[in-house]
């Protein structure tokens, strides 16, 4: 409401220094008013006009609207959806009897404590190794450039295609268990192995994101003024004091860019571990995702819709919060 | 002491770039040396090179299987991508122009919607219910959509936070010399975003070429695959098969390495142009 009356404000401030361009668009009306010196609401409404005739609403009616119907609308669809059995066609409304039925089915609980762990794992790493490359990276490094086009080179390869270069790497003959066994080692089951295929599937996404949150904050470090290093340089401040107090601090609104998107996508994603190992051996892989995406593929449109509806739960009630956390952090520096 | 702090670092700098080749190269080129091979070279899985090379068999087969299934799936890719790109930046371009110069109620009610879309997963069932109530539900007109709708509020984040930065001044400029709404955002607004929407088609391609997931909800009822469901599907057909599979895996990942080869520096530009504002 606040900002309706500013802006109009501002509209009508401005009017004195470009009256030429409601003259032309407002028309003979406005410089009548303006010259009788007419009350300024008059002269308000006729403004708002103009501002509602150039920013016309059909010019964003055509995005808002794709995203309306195929993204919003589903959305709130789903919390009705995963009440009720349905084949797509017809529904019946059963309560909240799915999300029982998902909680009960053998699969969840490992899916949802994997999730936490992936989730939580694939962010750390992220977010700190990321960051420790990145503050590398922007010390004249002679390599750098080279590091930068390397480490980032994974983010161009789709999740298929990595799950299948390391599955092959991986595997039990592959050429890693080679090596292995070319220094005199036990072949190690990296993917079909429960204990180990979990955090096997960490560091293969981390491999492939890490490129994202390194460039992410080799811009926000390189948008620190180079003053405030030389000053604390003069100051005898340490490489790794003006890291901590210099380059953390400024960092924050990075941190939390980084830590956020890969937080929400290590939540969301299962395709890449789907892809290498199917959620085997047992549950040890299997994800919120996974489960959705095996209910749906078996035609339990209801239970999965179920899943999505925890999943969306799950995402919200750590992610907003969150930000909003940060968000508060970041007014109080 | 100095000195020694150097040779430390030079020591580090190497070691680093040096495990590189180990982590990045080794990798690629165990892919590409793979894909060379004929089968029962490949299924040694090692990094040796091959005693007799079948490129060109290998490649070719990978053109040719099932009738050109692949080469079709392909094309469904650069189609999907193209459109679907395509249609973000116009929608979203000028979506986030207007949403940043009005301020009324219902486009603070579609900021709020969107900043939450950011966020929220995508339910997917509801939105193929909704795709086959339109009749548009396994076809890539539908995933065109899907896919513009969901990578819909990052483009609007980042188009807002660049058109905040342009002055109302040159929209009141332009309409005294004679510009409708439409004339004003397509030839002084939309030039002047031209480094949001590099960055916004630049990052966007990747995850739509490379999108795995919304094409195998979407289109695992239809005829017309993308390549990444196309490659999905290849390896368990080729489950003994590497030197096709990995050939498959190469011709898949070419167009973006290739692009990326000519333009890196843009490239690594463009996916931080917005990523720090996000």
């Amino acid at each position: 409401m606040q900002s309706t009356r500013s802006r109009k404000k501002s509209l009508a401030g401005k009017s004195g220094q470009t009256g030429a361009v409601e003259a032309v668009k407002g028309g003979k009306l406005l410089l009548f008013c303006v010259t009788a010196g007419y009350g300024t609401r008059k002269r308000r409404i006729v403004l708002n006009k103009i501002g509602k005739k150039t920013y016309t609403g059909w010019l964003a009616a055509p995005g808002i609207l794709i995203y309306i119907i195929i993204f919003v609308i589903p959305t709130f669809a789903s919390f009705y959806f995963s009440m009720t059995t349905w084949n797509l066609k017809t529904s019946t409304f059963i309560g909240l009897k799915n999300f029982f039925t998902f909680f009960t089915m053998a699969n969840t609980k490992a899916a949802l404590i994997n999730t936490f762990f992936y989730a939580g794992a694939t962010c750390l790493l992220k977010v700190v190794v990321g960051l420790l490359i990145a503050q590398y990276l922007c010390r004249n490094v002679k390599s750098a450039e080279y590091l930068k086009i390397i480490l980032f080179f994974p983010t161009l390869l789709g999740n298929v295609v990595v799950a299948i270069a390391f599955e092959k790497l991986l595997a039990s003959g592959g050429i890693v268990n080679q090596v292995i066994a070319l220094f005199g080692g036990e072949p190690v089951k990296w993917l079909t192995d429960s204990a180990t295929a979990l955090i096997t599937c960490i560091v293969i996404d981390v491999w492939k994101g890490i490129g994202t949150a390194m460039l992410i904050y080799v811009a926000g470090i390189s948008a620190i003024p180079s003053t405030y290093f030389e000053a604390a340089a003069i100051d005898g401040a340490t490489p790794a004091k003006q890291f901590k107090e210099i380059t953390l601090p400024l960092l924050v609104p990075t941190i939390n860019s980084v830590l956020t998107l890969s937080l929400i996508g290590g939540l969301r994603t299962y395709e890449l571990v789907y892809a290498m190992t199917g959620g085997g051996p047992g549950y040890s892989t299997e994800l919120l995702g996974s489960v959705i995406y095996k209910l749906f593929a078996r035609g339990s449109y209801g239970l999965a819709t179920a899943g999505y509806v925890i999943m969306f739960v799950v995402v919200s009630v750590i992610v907003f919060p969150l930000n909003s956390f940060v968000a508060k952090r970041e007014a109080e520096l | 002491m100095v000195k020694k702090h150097r040779v430390f670092g030079k020591i580090f700098e190497v070691l680093f770039v040096g495990s590189t080749v180990i982590t990045h190269w080794l990798v690629f080129y165990f892919i590409l040396i793979n894909s060379f091979k004929n089968k029962t070279e490949a299924a040694r899985l090692n990094l040796a090179f091959p005693t007799e090379w079948s490129i060109i068999e290998n490649y070719t087969y990978i053109f040719k299987y099932s009738s050109g299934a692949f080469f079709k799936a392909f094309w469904n890719s650069v189609v999907l991508t193209f459109w679907s790109i395509l249609l973000l930046v116009v929608t979203a371009s000028m979506a986030a122009f207007i949403m940043q110069r009005r301020k009324d109620r219902i486009y603070a009610a579609s900021d709020k919607l969107i900043v939450a879309g950011l966020i929220v997963p995508a339910s997917i069932i509801p939105t193929y219910w909704i795709l086959s109530k339109l009749g548009i539900a396994n076809t890539l007109f539908g995933l065109i959509l899907v896919e513009v709708a969901t990578l819909f509020p990052f483009a609007v984040m980042m188009y807002k936070g660049f058109v905040a930065t342009i002055p109302r001044e040159v929209d009141e400029a332009a309409i005294v010399d004679g510009c409708g709404s439409i004339s004003l955002f397509y030839r002084i607004i939309f030039p002047l975003l031209k480094p949001i929407t590099a960055a916004v088609v630049i990052l966007r391609s990747i995850i739509v070429y490379n999108d795995f997931q919304n094409p195998q909800y979407y289109m695992s009822g239809s005829s017309s695959q993308t390549v990444q469901l196309c490659i999905y599907g290849l390896k368990s057909a080729f489950d003994t098969d590497y030197g096709h599979l990995f050939a498959a895996v190469v011709v898949v990942s070419m167009p973006l390495i290739i692009v990326y080869l000519i333009l890196n520096k843009k490239i690594l530009e463009g996916m931080t142009a917005g990523a720090v504002k996000g």
